[in-house]
């Protein structure tokens, strides 16, 4: 093997090694928080029958004129939750929070006014990837096995509690999808479908 | 040199009585033996390529489908060992002498390295608009051709830097996860991509001036042409479609792109190899026109119809310069681009003025009467230029 092709292995190597760098140093160090989610969308372009959840507490914590501006303009929005289980919400603002020992900031984006939710809501968006505005639909999770409330997961990561940097999430939570992950065991079963 | 096949000039010496058929025969079988025809070569690339392709689909597949019992970890080493297995036996293969099934296999582990990472995006639920995916792909992909001088890989990496930089930054709509609003949002590409596709042929000027990466030239450029081309074309369907696809939001971004996109320009100008200064000229007119469009969508809707006019106009002629270009610069597949864009808009006008003018019956006889005439016309043309830069 040539030294070029030697290098370039390499580079792919470590560039596969990269990938798994930010999301194992999430979950090593990061804040577990509980999130309560609900349907918000039954479908997706390419995944077909896929449930997308949303953060129950998220919705509707922006005033209207706010949200929309917020989407607009893209500004990220930081909610902060307490670390209890399941989190409850504590303030929404536009500036990295102050974080008290207990509590928990993720970092989302308000969606406005959208096509097929009425309301005005704020859906927290997978802050999982390293830019803080991620957009993406928290989770995802087969149509069919849809059965029970879900509590989501998530693990905040900042770099110190002060200066709030990133928020990060992990694991979607379900007995049916993976039991080995914890669930909201008071939570009483719904029907969906 | 002259360019024919070493069985039409075996024929020519032996007709013209310089060997006779006892010797052509011989020369024949010594070709055969020790320099195996390009095309077979090129087709067993392709096959293996394909084939590559297919094992890549089936490997992604074998893991999709046992997805859901495996554990993170495990998922991670069934990549990893996936990867490292195609590493093998891309260099046994170049060890034992199969170059071109040794190349169709490192290609084939660039893909593994992208399936990997979308792979890991998906386990640890990273965004669908994850730029950061397509950019170290990218990267990877581009170590990979540059160690290969693999126009395979520089060719792949076009959509991946396209990909990464219209994902860079989100999006904002809900629908599809927003992974396609960076191509058709105003907001994201899609005005922006005859502009991307002339700093695409910037960077393949430039880079042609770099000895180890010299390989990418030809493709880049034609992957130029072909993102300034098409949706040049596709805006000359209609005021309407112009309008879609010239509407810009100018966001920062959007104003960066702009602006690097033109220094790149700027910079092939001056250190660019150009085969003439003709070509630095059409260069400049396309920068031109490029520039002039971006402003386009702020004119009302009333007044867009002469604009649209001389806009098919230009586009017209961007693809005869586009075709003397190719001539010029020996490329054939820039003539092929040209030759097809020129009939497009033609087409495109025919039948957008026919439709309107004449009895439905009557315009698509004559429409076909047309066709087969400009198809003769074009190819006739086009075989005729292709000899030219062959010659």
């Amino acid at each position: 093997m040539s030294r070029k092709l030697m290098l370039a292995v390499g580079i792919q190597v470590l560039v596969m090694g990269l990938v798994l760098v930010q999301p194992l140093l999430v979950r090593a160090t990061g804040t577990i928080v509980f999130l309560e989610t609900e349907k918000m969308d039954p479908r997706s372009l390419f995944r077909g029958d896929y449930v997308i959840l949303g953060y129950t507490l998220a919705q509707n914590i922006l005033p209207a004129d706010q949200a929309s501006e917020a989407a607009g303009k893209f500004t990220p929005v930081y909610v902060t939750v307490s670390t209890e289980r399941p989190a409850s919400f504590v303030a929404v603002g536009f500036e990295p929070p102050q974080l008290k020992p207990d509590q928990a900031c993720i970092v989302g984006r308000s969606r406005g006014r959208v096509r097929w939710i009425s309301r005005k809501s704020l859906s927290i968006s997978s802050p999982r990837a390293p830019d803080m505005q991620s957009r993406a639909p928290a989770a995802r999770i087969s149509w069919p096995r849809w059965r029970h409330r879900i509590t989501a997961r998530l693990c905040c990561w900042g770099w110190n509690p002060g200066e709030f940097v990133s928020a990060n999430a992990a694991d979607l939570q379900s007995p049916h999808y993976r039991p080995q992950f914890c669930h909201t065991p008071p939570l009483s079963p719904r029907k969906v479908i | 040199m002259h360019d024919i096949k070493a069985s039409e000039a075996l024929d020519l010496w032996e007709q013209a009585g310089l060997i006779d058929h006892i010797k052509a025969g011989q020369l024949a079988q010594y070709l055969d033996e020790h320099a195996p025809s390009r095309s077979s070569g090129r087709m067993v690339r392709i096959v293996s390529v394909f084939g590559a392709v297919l094992v890549g689909v089936g490997m992604i597949l074998f893991v999709a489908s046992h997805w859901t019992g495996m554990s993170a970890s495990l998922r991670i080493a069934t990549l990893f060992l996936a990867y490292a297995g195609v590493v093998g036996a891309a260099q046994f293969s170049g060890l034992r002498g199969y170059d071109r099934i040794a190349h169709a296999l490192w290609f084939l582990a660039t893909l593994t390295v992208g399936a990997y990472i979308f792979l890991v995006g998906q386990i640890f639920n990273f965004s669908l608009t994850f730029w950061q995916g397509p950019f170290i792909w990218l990267l990877a992909t581009l170590a990979m051709g540059y160690a290969l001088n693999s126009r395979l890989h520089a060719w792949l990496a076009i959509p991946l830097a396209l990909l990464a930089l219209g994902w860079f930054g989100g999006g904002k709509a809900w629908f599809s996860d927003d992974q396609l609003e960076a191509l058709f949002g105003s907001y994201g590409l899609k005005p922006l991509l005859p502009l991307l596709g002339l700093a695409l042929v910037a960077v393949a000027l430039l880079v042609e001036r770099l000895p180890n990466w010299r390989f990418a030239t030809g493709t880049w450029i034609v992957w130029g042409a072909l993102l300034i081309s098409v949706p040049l074309v596709v805006a000359t369907i209609d005021d309407d479609v112009l309008k879609f696809l010239i509407q810009i939001d100018f966001t920062s971004k959007q104003w960066s792109i702009i602006a690097f996109s033109f220094g790149l320009v700027g910079l092939a100008l001056w250190l660019g190899r150009f085969t003439s200064p003709r070509s630095r000229l059409l260069m400049v007119l396309v920068a031109g026109l490029l520039f002039g469009m971006l402003f386009l969508g702020d004119i009302e809707r009333a007044s867009l119809m002469p604009v649209y006019a001389l806009f098919v106009l230009l586009v017209f002629l961007l693809s005869l310069g586009l075709i003397w270009n190719g001539v010029q610069a020996g490329r054939p597949a820039l003539v092929n681009i040209g030759v097809g864009s020129a009939a497009s808009v033609i087409l495109i006008q025919y039948f957008s003025w026919s439709m309107r003018l004449l009895d439905r019956s009557l315009a698509f006889i004559i429409g076909g009467v047309v066709l087969i005439a400009l198809s003769i016309w074009i190819e006739k043309q086009r075989r005729r230029l292709l000899a030219r830069i062959t010659r």
